[in-house]
């Protein structure tokens, strides 16, 4: 009896502190995501919103898929062009930014228009230079393919096909999309060390760009006024389009520093296509204005032997193994 | 002294308990005649059609709030705009109700049913719910079709579109009827001035206001 009773106990306490462990979504070195993640993410969602980010069935005239501007090879970013383009090879006013780590975004957009990372994908459907469709005639063109009506099928038990789940599947996917194993983790976690040149490089970033760009996602994901020459040939005044504040105007969303390699060309319009062009720009380049970050106000003093030093560090935060990661890349079984 | 309390116990719980399953309805009128869309009508000497007419009512009830989700309702579908509420037996209730969604639900990403995206009431390029969404045409609109189109949102401060309201309502063959009065909101607006909105701002905040007058109870 007494055998039993010490069996069910230490079953039962297995049980219920199998409950107890707390699980968090994302690595142990990184904040708690500013979306909350509540639960383990659902693989069969996950798989579903690949399969809609990879095709082009999203956009009007099926050639415009979410992969064409986010491309797993460039850590979702759009490479080899400073403005993305999309249907009819229209050309936007902006670089597509890189999709890894979203949980941690507090808005998204360049100008942080879209408050939520659920609704983010209607922006890039609805536009009419990029995707040009509205999510009800996908809900209607999903419904007509046996592809989607079996995959829905198998996800949710009643098997609706809604614009409320296409949104939320293609969130599950992006959410899937975690950097997190470059040098600099490693370095973070006690797994490896610096060369000097990184070691000079990182004492810099420290010294000139942690305020912005903060470890360990490389961005307070806040907007900023970093200094850029107006570009009249495009008008774009960021954040102020959207609270139209005049103090917001010619602020961006700082972008994260991971993955630069995989990520160029540089800045909201893409301007720079190589990460001296960068520094030199915040050596010498600045342009002041009412708005201007106040971190940039002083002269940012560095040498080029300081600059390269600074690269090196920069590259430490590439993830290749994010990168060509197959698990989050193009599906191989396409209808 | 014991039949006092019997009565009077029965007394408390039939005034507290009795609960009625009864309707809420919006009757879209124009000129106090169920709106039907896309008919010609005249306004002040101008003709005028009205081809959309929806909007967003939440956190409704008969004195209290008793249905805290959210209902689209739209002309062209006429059971949305009946909303079925429990209410407790008082008279004359005073009914509670938001026209739109408010900030909380509008930065807590997407939701389904009647807040779809697909239902049309949700901007695209700018996170946030259309509240209201009115459409049509007349000459007096200085537009393409002498269309007009009022898109009603935005939720952050200071351009809340939010409206609430609480109107004294009676039952009227054991149904509420708040009546939307289309032609006193679209006098009000002056098309040879304004025929669109789409965006949150002041323009949004002040025709949302004009918009709130012409809701009134069923007489």
């Amino acid at each position: 009896m007494n055998r039993k009773l010490l069996l069910i106990a230490i079953i039962s306490t297995t049980i219920l502190s199998s409950a107890f462990i707390p699980w968090h979504y994302g690595p142990d070195h990184f904040p708690a995501p500013y979306l909350e993640v509540k639960q383990i993410q659902d693989h069969k969602k996950v798989e579903l919103g690949r399969q809609l980010f990879y095709d082009p069935i999203l956009s009007r005239d099926s050639t415009i898929s979410c992969a064409s501007c986010h491309a797993p090879f460039n850590a979702f970013a759009h490479t080899d062009h400073d403005l993305s383009h999309g249907i009819n090879d229209s050309i936007g006013t902006r670089n597509a930014p890189a999709l890894f780590n979203l949980a941690w975004h507090k808005q998204f957009m360049w100008d942080g228009a879209v408050n939520h990372l659920e609704v983010q994908a209607l922006a890039p459907i609805e536009h009419p230079g990029e995707m040009a469709e509205n999510l009800k005639h996908i809900q209607f063109k999903l419904n007509r393919s046996n592809h989607y009506k079996k995959l829905f099928g198998t996800t949710y038990t009643d098997g609706n096909i809604t614009g409320e789940r296409i949104l939320k599947c293609l969130t599950e996917f992006q959410l899937s999309l975690i950097s997190a194993n470059s040098k600099y983790d490693s370095v973070i976690k006690g797994q490896s060390t610096y060369t000097d040149q990184e070691k000079k490089g990182y004492r810099l970033f420290r010294q000139h760009c942690n305020s912005c760009h903060k470890e360990p996602l490389f961005s307070s994901f806040e907007f900023a006024n970093n200094g850029l020459p107006f570009d009249s040939s495009l008008n774009d005044y960021g954040r102020y389009t959207v609270t139209k504040l005049s103090e917001d105007s010619l602020l961006f969303k700082i972008p994260t520093l991971r993955n630069l390699k995989f990520t160029y060309p540089y800045m909201h319009d893409g301007r720079f296509t190589k990460l001296r062009q960068v520094l030199n720009h915040y050596s010498n380049g600045i342009v002041s204005s009412p708005s201007l970050a106040h971190q940039l106000k002083g002269k940012i003093r560095i040498n080029a032997r300081e600059k390269t030093e600074l690269i090196s560090f920069l590259l430490t935060l590439d993830d290749q193994s994010f990168v060509f990661d197959k698990t989050h890349s193009f599906p191989k079984f396409r209808k | 002294m014991r039949i006092a309390l019997t009565l009077f116990l029965i007394f408390v719980i039939a005034s507290t308990s009795y609960a009625q399953e009864t309707n809420i309805e919006f009757n879209v009128q124009f000129k106090g005649e169920d709106l039907i869309l896309n008919n010609t009508y005249i306004l002040n000497g101008h003709e005028i059609k009205i081809s959309v007419c929806k909007f967003y009512i939440s956190n409704i009830g008969l004195n209290t709030i008793s249905d805290t989700n959210y209902h689209l309702l739209d002309v062209e579908n006429p059971t949305s705009l009946r909303i079925p509420i429990t209410q407790n037996y008082k008279p004359s209730p005073i009914c509670y109700f938001n026209i739109g969604v408010d900030s909380v639900k509008s930065v807590s990403g997407v939701f389904g049913q009647d807040l779809d995206p697909t239902n049309g009431m949700y901007w695209a390029w700018q996170s946030g719910y259309i509240n209201c969404k009115i459409e049509g045409s007349s000459p007096q609109c200085i537009s393409r079709k002498n269309r007009f189109q009022f898109h009603l949102g935005g939720y952050a401060s200071p351009f809340n579109t939010l409206r609430s309201f609480s109107i004294p309502l009676k039952n009227t063959n054991g149904k509420y009827i708040i009546n939307l009065n289309l032609d006193q909101f679209l006098e009000s607006v002056d098309l040879s001035k304004n025929n669109r909105v789409m965006n949150p701002g002041q323009k949004a905040m002040e025709i949302s206001s004009l918009l709130a007058k012409c809701f009134t109870a069923n007489e």
